[in-house]
C-alpha cells in the first residue's frame, strides 16, 4: 500500500531532526558474480529488450559492463521462438518488432556461458490510463506538486501497476508499484511521490513530465514490491534482502511482459 | 508427552503433601504467634522473607505482606528482605502474642528524602527466586537523564541481561528474546505498546511509578504468557495523609502530579498528567505549512485507593496515552494504550487472603490520509478483558502457597479502512480474530530445611482460538492448502501448555547462597515486525491454526555472595535458553493484508546462553554498580540462511555497563554511567548491481556482519533547592553521550554525493551531547 509511504517519510522526519551524517569505510566480503538479467516485453513495437549484466563488489565503481554472447528467446502461447539481436551497446538485446498480446503468456529462455536461465510472465489486459496532471499537496518541506494518475480499475480482477516518471526527459528512479487490493473497482488517483524529498526533486514551473503507466503481471508487482522494502541498501529495516525474482536459474532480475501507456504535461 | 506430563503433575502433588506433613508438625508446640505487616512507604511488599536468626527460620509474607510466625519465648534477631529492598535488622523479644510491623521505607517521589546513602539493595540470600532485579524510582534517580526523564525502561537497560533495543529505544530484549516477548505489566496489567515517538520515550510516567521488579527467569507461576521476561511495574499509591502536587518542566515534556486523601488514611486518589512539546518548536515556525505540523504525546495515569474495613482494600487504576504525529493536513498518525482496571484484596483469614483484578486493555492505531483526492482512516486494534485471582495462602511458616487462575478475551482488529467523499478506496475489514486464553497455576515456597528454600510451581495455559472468520493452513511455500470458515464462538483450536517452574537456593554461609531454576513459558500473542525501532505499523498476532504457541524453556544457576559486610553484593548467574515456534516474515512479505498474513510467515527455534555478572556498591557517599553479560542468541529459520543457525539482530557479545552515584553534600549529587556494548548483527550487502538504471545492492546471508561497537558515557547532578517544611524543588542536569561518540545509528549504502560512479557508506548518528535540564517540585 503505497500510502504507508507516509509514514516512511515521517520516520526520516524525526530521525533527521537529531542526526548527522559521516561517510565511512567498511570491509565487506564480496560474493561470486551472479548475473543480472532486465527483461521487458511490451504491447509496443520495440518493447522486447533484455539486458544482461553482472553483480560486482560494492565498492567498486558504478559503471556495469554489459555480457555478451548471450542467446536470448522469448516464445510466445503459440511456440512460435523469436530470437532477440544483441545491440552495439553490449549487453543490450533487442528486436525491432516482437511486441506482445495481452492476456497472452510469454517465455525468455537466456542461455550464457553455459548456464540456462527462464520466466514465464503473462501479459495483463490493458487498463486505460485517463489523465495524468500534478496537483498540490501540504507535507512537511511545504506545499510541493505530485504527478498524480488518473485511471478506472477493472472490477472484479486483480491488477497491478508500474509508474515511472520522467522529469525533462530524465527518469525520476522513484520507484512506484501498485495493486488495486483496496481500490478494486474505482477510480484512483494515484500519488507519484519523488525519489527522494529534497529542494531538486520539487516540480518547478516549466518542467515537461511524462509519465508512463504499466500494466504488470502479479510477479513482477512481488519483485517491486520487495525492491522498495529492503533492496535499496539498507536503513532501519530488520534485515535488508534481495527482491524476489520471477526468473528461475539463479539470476537477479525480472522478466516483464507489460502493457505500456504514457501522458505528458508541463508545469504551468 | 502425556506420561511427561503426568510425571509432573505428581512430582508437583507430592511437594504438596510434604509441605503438608511439615506444616502439621510445626503445630503443636508451646509457641507465641507474632504477626505483623511489612511496608514499603504506602505500598506493602509482597513475598517479603523474614529470616528469624537464633530460630534458623525464613517466614514469607504474603502479597499484603502479611507474615505470621510461631516461636518460642526469647530474644530474636529478625532480618527482613524482599527483593531488590532495604534489608532491615530488628532485635524482638518474644513473650507473648504480639503484632508487629515492619517498614522498608522506599519513597521516590519525596524530594524531602534523597538520603541515597541509606539506599541499600540487599538481595534476600535465603529467597529460591533468581534472575530477578527491583529498581525503585529512588535508584533510578541515581542514574543521568534521558531526554530530562527518568525512565523505568532505560533504567532496566543497565542490568545485566537485559539489552536496550536501539539507541534512545524504550524497547527491551531479554536474554535473548525478542522485544514483544517481554510481558509488561503496569498495576497487573498488560501493556501492549511500552513505547512513545519511535521508543524514546515509554509509556510510563516517572513520577506515577513506585518501582519495576525484573524477571529474567524464575517466573513465579502467577505469570505466563511471554517468553522471556515480566516487567511488573507497580504505580504509586496516593498519599493518604496529606494534599500535595508535584511535577516537573523540562525541555520537551512536563508533568503534573496531583494527589491527596479523599477520606483521611482511608482512601487516596492519585492523578497524573505528562505531555510533550517538540511540536511547540514548530509552532514557533512563521512557516504556515511547518507550524502544522503535529508531533507530541500525552499520557494520564488515574489511580484511587480505597481501605474498607481492615479486611478489604479497592483500587481502582486507569491510563491513557497517545502518540500525534502529523504532517500539516495531509497525513495524521496517532497511536496509544487505553487501560482501566479494578482490584480487590480481601483478607479470609490471617492465613489465606487474595486478589482479584478485573481489567480492560486496548492498544490502537489510527491513520488519517486528507489529499483532497482521497481521503482514507485507516484503524487497527487489540482489546483485552481480563479476570485475574490470586490467592495467597500460608500454609505454614514454613510455606507460602499462591494459587489462582486468570482469563483474557482478546480481539484483534487488524485493519479496517473507510473512506468519506470521492475517493480511490473501497472500505474494507479485515477479519476480527477473537480468542481466550485462559490459565490455571499454582506455587510453593517452601523452606526445606535452614539452608535449602524451594521453589515450585506449575501453570497450566489453554489458549483457544475462536471462530468468526476464515483459518488458513498455509504449505512451507506459503501457499494456503486449505481455508474453513469457522462461524463466531466456534473453537477453531485449542492450545494447551503445562509450564513447570522450579527454583532452588541453597545458603552456603550468612553471606554466600546457590541457586538454580528451571522455567517454561509460553506465548500466544505474537508481535510482528519489520523494523529495529519500535513502529506503530508492528503487528500483534493471536496464535492460529498456523501460528503455534511460542515455548521456551530456561535453565540457569546462580551464585550470590554479600561482601564487606554487606556494603557489597556479588551476583553471578549463567543461563540457558531455547525458544521453540519463533516467527519470523518472509523475503519480500506484504503484510498490511492481515487476512493472509500466515502466507508470508517463516517458523523457526531460537537458542540462547550466557554469563552476567553484577557487582554493587550499597553503602557509602559513592555507590553503584558494574553490570557484564557474555551472551550468544541465535535463529534457526527454515528458508533463511540456507536453514542453519545465524546470529539474531540482538545477539551482542559483551555487554557492560557501569553506574556510580555520588553524594557530594547535602545540596549536590553527581551521576555518571558509561555502557559498552559489542554491535548488533547485521546484513550488509556482499555486492551490487545496475538494473532500471539506477544501482541496487546484492544480499547474501542474514546477520553476518556487526553494527560498530557503540559506547557512550552519560554524566548527571541533582542539585536540592530550597528546601521548606511545605515546599521543596530540586534541579536536574544530565549530558546524554557526553563525549561525543558517533555510534551508528543506521548504516546506509548509496551514490556518493559528489561521484556517483562510486557507492559510499553512511553512518546515521542521533544525539551526540545532549543536553537536558529539568525542574521538579513539590508542596
Amino acid at each position: 500500500m503505497n500510502n504507508f509511504k507516509y509514514i516512511f517519510f515521517l520516520f526520516t522526519i524525526v530521525i533527521s531532526l537529531s542526526s548527522c551524517e559521516e561517510v565511512i569505510e567498511l570491509n565487506l566480503d564480496t560474493s561470486a558474480e551472479k548475473y543480472v538479467i532486465e527483461a521487458t516485453l511490451t504491447d509496443h513495437a520495440n518493447g522486447a529488450r533484455v539486458l544482461i549484466s553482472k553483480t560486482k563488489s560494492y565498492n567498486s565503481s558504478n559503471d556495469f559492463a554489459g555480457v555478451t554472447g548471450a542467446v536470448i528467446e522469448i516464445e510466445d502461447q503459440l511456440g512460435t521462438v523469436t530470437r532477440l539481436t544483441e545491440s552495439s551497446k553490449k549487453g543490450v538485446y533487442l528486436h525491432s518488432t516482437l511486441k506482445g498480446t495481452p492476456t497472452q503468456t510469454y517465455k525468455l529462455k537466456v542461455t550464457v556461458a553455459g548456464q540456462t536461465f527462464t520466466s514465464t510472465c503473462i501479459m495483463p489486459a490493458v487498463v486505460p490510463l485517463e489523465d495524468v496532471y500534478p496537483y498540490e499537496l501540504k507535507l512537511f518541506d511545504g506545499p510541493r506538486l505530485f504527478t498524480h494518475v488518473k485511471y478506472m480499475d477493472p472490477i472484479g480482477v486483480k491488477n497491478f501497476y508500474r509508474f515511472i516518471e520522467y522529469k525533462n526527459d530524465v527518469y525520476t528512479k522513484s520507484i512506484m508499484a501498485s495493486n488495486d487490493e483496496f481500490t478494486d473497482g474505482k477510480t484512483v488517483n494515484q500519488t507519484i511521490f519523488p525519489y527522494e524529498f529534497t529542494e531538486e526533486s520539487k516540480l518547478k514551473k516549466g518542467d515537461k513530465v511524462k509519465l508512463e503507466f504499466l500494466t504488470i503481471a502479479e510477479s513482477v508487482y512481488k519483485y517491486w514490491f520487495s525492491v522498495d522494502n529492503g533492496a535499496q541498501g539498507g536503513g532501519d529495516s530488520a534485515a535488508p534482502a534481495n527482491p524476489v525474482s520471477n526468473i528461475k536459474g539463479g539470476a537477479i532480475g525480472y522478466f516483464s511482459a507489460h502493457t505500456l501507456q504514457s501522458k505528458e504535461y508541463t508545469v504551468q | 508427552m502425556t506420561s511427561n506430563l503426568l510425571r509432573l503433575v505428581v512430582l508437583f502433588v507430592s511437594l504438596f503433601s510434604l509441605n503438608f506433613l511439615n506444616a502439621t508438625n510445626a503445630l503443636g508446640q508451646q509457641t507465641f504467634k507474632i504477626s505483623g505487616q511489612v511496608k514499603s512507604g504506602e505500598s506493602q511488599i509482597e513475598a517479603a522473607t523474614i529470616n528469624i536468626v537464633e530460630a534458623k527460620r525464613n517466614v514469607m509474607a504474603d502479597s499484603l505482606g502479611n507474615y505470621e510466625v510461631e516461636l518460642k519465648a526469647g530474644s530474636y534477631t529478625f532480618v527482613i528482605s524482599a527483593v531488590g529492598m532495604t534489608t532491615l535488622r530488628k532485635t524482638v523479644k518474644v513473650s507473648r502474642n504480639q503484632i508487629l510491623n515492619f517498614s522498608l521505607e522506599d519513597s521516590a517521589n519525596n524530594l524531602d528524602e534523597i538520603v541515597i546513602s541509606t539506599a541499600r539493595d540487599d538481595r534476600s540470600l535465603a529467597s529460591p527466586q533468581m534472575g530477578a532485579e527491583r529498581l525503585s524510582m529512588k535508584t533510578i534517580k541515581n542514574i543521568p537523564l534521558i531526554f530530562g526523564e527518568r525512565d523505568v525502561m532505560k533504567a532496566i537497560q543497565l542490568l545485566p541481561g537485559i539489552k536496550s533495543a536501539g539507541e534512545g529505544g524504550a524497547g527491551i530484549y531479554v536474554r535473548g528474546g525478542s522485544a514483544d516477548q517481554n510481558l509488561i505489566l503496569m498495576d497487573d496489567v498488560p501493556v501492549y505498546n511500552a513505547a512513545h515517538l519511535l521508543g524514546f520515550f515509554s509509556t510510563f510516567n516517572p513520577d506515577a511509578v513506585d518501582d519495576i521488579t525484573v524477571y529474567k527467569t524464575g517466573m513465579p507461576a502467577q505469570f505466563g504468557g511471554r517468553l522471556s521476561s515480566v516487567l511488573d511495574i507497580k504505580m504509586r499509591q496516593g498519599d493518604a495523609e496529606k494534599f500535595t502536587a508535584s511535577g516537573g518542566i523540562g525541555l520537551i515534556s512536563s508533568k503534573l502530579t496531583l494527589e491527596g486523601p479523599i477520606k483521611k488514611e482511608k482512601s487516596s486518589f492519585l492523578i497524573s498528567g505528562r505531555r510533550t512539546y517538540v511540536d511547540a518548536l514548530l509552532k514557533l515556525s512563521p512557516d504556515s505549512t511547518i507550524n502544522q505540523n503535529i508531533m507530541y504525546f500525552y499520557d494520564v495515569n488515574g489511580r484511587a485507593d480505597f481501605q474498607l474495613g481492615d479486611n478489604n482494600k479497592l483500587t481502582f487504576s486507569g491510563y491513557l496515552g497517545s502518540d500525534k504525529l502529523g504532517l500539516a493536513k495531509t497525513f495524521g498518525l496517532s497511536w496509544g494504550n487505553g487501560i482501566a482496571s479494578a482490584q480487590w484484596k480481601h483478607i479470609f483469614s490471617e492465613k489465606l487472603n487474595s486478589t482479584t483484578t478485573a481489567s480492560y486493555t486496548s492498544y490502537q492505531n489510527k491513520i488519517e490520509i486528507n489529499t483532497g483526492i482521497d481521503n482514507v482512516r485507516i484503524f487497527s486494534q487489540l482489546k483485552d478483558w481480563a479476570l485475574k485471582q490470586n490467592f495467597f495462602w500460608q500454609a505454614s511458616d514454613k510455606n507460602l502457597v499462591k494459587f489462582g487462575f486468570n482469563a483474557i478475551y482478546h480481539t484483534v482488529t487488524p485493519g479496517e479502512i473507510t473512506s468519506e467523499g470521492v475517493t480511490s478506496y473501497n472500505p474494507v475489514n479485515y477479519q476480527e480474530r477473537f480468542s481466550l486464553e485462559n490459565a490455571l497455576f499454582a506455587s510453593s515456597d517452601w523452606q526445606a530445611s535452614e539452608k535449602l528454600n524451594i521453589g515450585f510451581g506449575l501453570r497450566l495455559t489453554g489458549f483457544s482460538v475462536l471462530g468468526g472468520g476464515d483459518f488458513l493452513t498455509v504449505d512451507p511455500d506459503g501457499n494456503v492448502t486449505n481455508s474453513t470458515y469457522y462461524q463466531k464462538g466456534d473453537v477453531v483450536k485449542t492450545y494447551l501448555n503445562l509450564e513447570p517452574r522450579l527454583s532452588l537456593s541453597y545458603l552456603l554461609n550468612q553471606q554466600s547462597s546457590l541457586k538454580a531454576s528451571y522455567v517454561r513459558n509460553a506465548q500466544n500473542m505474537h508481535m510482528i515486525s519489520n523494523s529495529t525501532s519500535s513502529r506503530p505499523s508492528d503487528k500483534w498476532l493471536p496464535s492460529s491454526l498456523m501460528v503455534k504457541p511460542e515455548v521456551s524453556d530456561q535453565f540457569a544457576v546462580g551464585y550470590y555472595r554479600n561482601l564487606f559486610d554487606n556494603a557489597f553484593e556479588l551476583n553471578v548467574e549463567s543461563y540457558y535458553k531455547t525458544m521453540d515456534n519463533q516467527i519470523d516474515y518472509r523475503d519480500g512479505a506484504e503484510t498490511f493484508n492481515s487476512d493472509n498474513i500466515e502466507t508470508q510467515l517463516l517458523y523457526g527455534i531460537g537458542r540462547a546462553y550466557g554469563l552476567e555478572l553484577l557487582f554493587k556498591k550499597k553503602k557509602g557517599n559513592f555507590t553503584g554498580w558494574l553490570s557484564y553479560t557474555l551472551s550468544k542468541t541465535e535463529r534457526k529459520i527454515d528458508g533463511i540462511n540456507g536453514g542453519n543457525w545465524y546470529n539474531a539482530r540482538q545477539d551482542r557479545t559483551h555487554e557492560l555497563a557501569l553506574v556510580g552515584s555520588y553524594q557530594l553534600n547535602e545540596k549536590w549529587s553527581l551521576n555518571a554511567s558509561w555502557i559498552y556494548y559489542t554491535g548488533d548483527a547485521i546484513t550488509f550487502p556482499t555486492g551490487k548491481y545496475n538494473l532500471d538504471g539506477q544501482v541496487f545492492f546484492y544480499y547474501s546471508d542474514r546477520n553476518t556482519y556487526r553494527m560498530p561497537s557503540y559506547h557512550r558515557l552519560d554524566l548527571g547532578a541533582n542539585l536540592q533547592l530550597k528546601k521548606r517544611k511545605t515546599f521543596s524543588s530540586e534541579l536536574s542536569f544530565s549530558l546524554y553521550n557526553a563525549y561525543g561518540r558517533k555510534n551508528a545509528y543506521m548504516i546506509n549504502f548509496r551514490e556518493a554525493e559528489n561521484d556517483p560512479s562510486k557507492t559510499e557508506v553512511v553512518r546515521t548518528t542521533l544525539f551526540q551531547f545532549l543536553p537536558s535540564i529539568s525542574y521538579n517540585f513539590k508542596f
